[in-house]
């Protein structure tokens, strides 16, 4: 499976291997900062990756992590200066969380799981699908969580039902897997 | 704020996995025994320590005084990275043998949402700068009180006769929302007190 079908499903970012938990549940609790961070994180991901690929060759291969988190600090920094002066997303708890994207699983793992003979193109590709999973992960937590408010559940925005939303995800995911292992054999 | 306000509420009140939930990735992973899960606690208050004196420092110096708090971002994760280089390079001298671990664990250790928010608000909320090390260590031990507990709760599920769907990560989703339904009465009952 290609690296982007990959972490769609058997390995998605949000549901199966949580790579931006935190910013996950605080994004998911509220259809406004869902609406910010389904866009952002992946847009800020794939192009510090983009940009970290043509910085990697010219640095020796140990420092290629923290090059990559200093250019992705670098894209979120910008980030940040274009969201204060926008309006967008102003309170300062959703600028602390627009900062974490720096150091979020979700930026840093497609360049922590890189082999070192691996080239930059799986790599690259590695992040546009943790990007899009992320994504496509965040737009179903936050339809779950805000359906479960919407029906009357007080705390369907609170941080415990995202984590009980999250189990009951990863409970479908299994029986999904075991479904298929099942018909497979 | 006093040195026993400044400790209650980084252990507790604003505890950073409890209260706040800026748990580390990969968060699961990380609890998959009591004795993991101490470690991770305690190699995080290094580098809370650490990364908070250092931030510090730079933060009262530099930023706050010459008003570029908007480069608060690439700044510490420069210090974060320039650490992680530094420690992988002491992990070599000291454990060469170890050098693999270190270099798979290091940036997880380094690069997370926890110690990001612990370097950057504690220079803002702490008065004495000689109470910002307190403070961050205080923070560690909030992490070791999350931590271990949670950890030891995934691994007495994963040991019991559940069904296979609800062992390991689930169980630990579960554990940390029974957790959070506990803080969030807690919290409730404190301010209700106050």
């Amino acid at each position: 499976m290609n690296p982007v079908g990959l972490h769609l499903g058997p390995r998605n970012p949000v549901w199966v291997v949580p790579l931006a938990l935190p910013l996950a549940i605080f994004a998911s609790g509220e259809l406004n900062r869902a609406l910010l961070f389904v866009w952002l994180l992946p847009a800020a991901v794939v192009l510090a990756h983009a940009i970290a690929a043509v910085v990697e060759p010219w640095v020796p291969r140990r420092l290629r992590i923290a090059v990559m988190a200093i250019v992705a600090a670098a894209v979120v920094t910008v980030a940040e200066v274009i969201l204060r002066r926008t309006q967008i997303g102003s309170t300062s708890e959703t600028l602390l969380m627009v900062r974490l994207i720096a150091v979020s699983g979700a930026m840093v793992w497609p360049a922590l799981a890189a082999h070192s003979d691996e080239g930059w193109r799986v790599r690259f590709l590695r992040a546009v699908g943790v990007a899009v999973g992320f994504a496509v992960g965040l737009t179903i937590l936050t339809a779950a969580r805000l359906s479960l408010a919407a029906i009357g559940l007080q705390p369907g925005d609170s941080v415990a039902v995202g984590f009980l939303v999250l189990a009951a995800g990863r409970i479908v995911v299994f029986m999904i897997r075991d479904r298929r292992r099942r018909s497979a054999s | 704020m006093s040195v026993t306000a400044l400790v209650v509420t980084a252990v507790l009140t604003q505890n950073v996995i409890l209260a706040q939930f800026l748990a580390p990735w990969p968060f699961p992973a990380l609890l998959a025994t009591p004795r993991r899960g101490a470690l991770v606690s305690l190699a995080l208050t290094v580098v809370f320590v650490w990364s908070a004196t250092l931030y510090g420092i730079v933060y009262r110096t530099v930023l706050a005084p010459f008003g570029l708090v908007y480069l608060e971002t690439i700044t510490l994760v420069v210090i974060l990275s320039v650490s992680l280089m530094l420690a992988a390079r002491l992990a070599v001298a000291l454990a060469p043998a170890r050098y693999r671990l270190v270099r798979s664990t290091a940036p997880v250790l380094f690069l997370n949402a926890a110690v990001f928010v612990v370097a950057t608000r504690l220079p803002q909320q702490v008065d004495r700068f000689a109470h910002l090390p307190l403070a961050a260590a205080a923070t560690g031990a909030g992490v070791f009180l999350a931590l271990v507990p949670l950890a030891a709760i995934r691994h007495r599920l994963d040991r019991a006769r559940l069904p296979r769907a609800l062992r390991g990560d689930t169980a630990v989703y579960i554990a940390v929302a029974l957790t959070a339904l506990v803080v969030q009465r807690l919290d409730a009952a404190i301010a209700a007190l106050l």
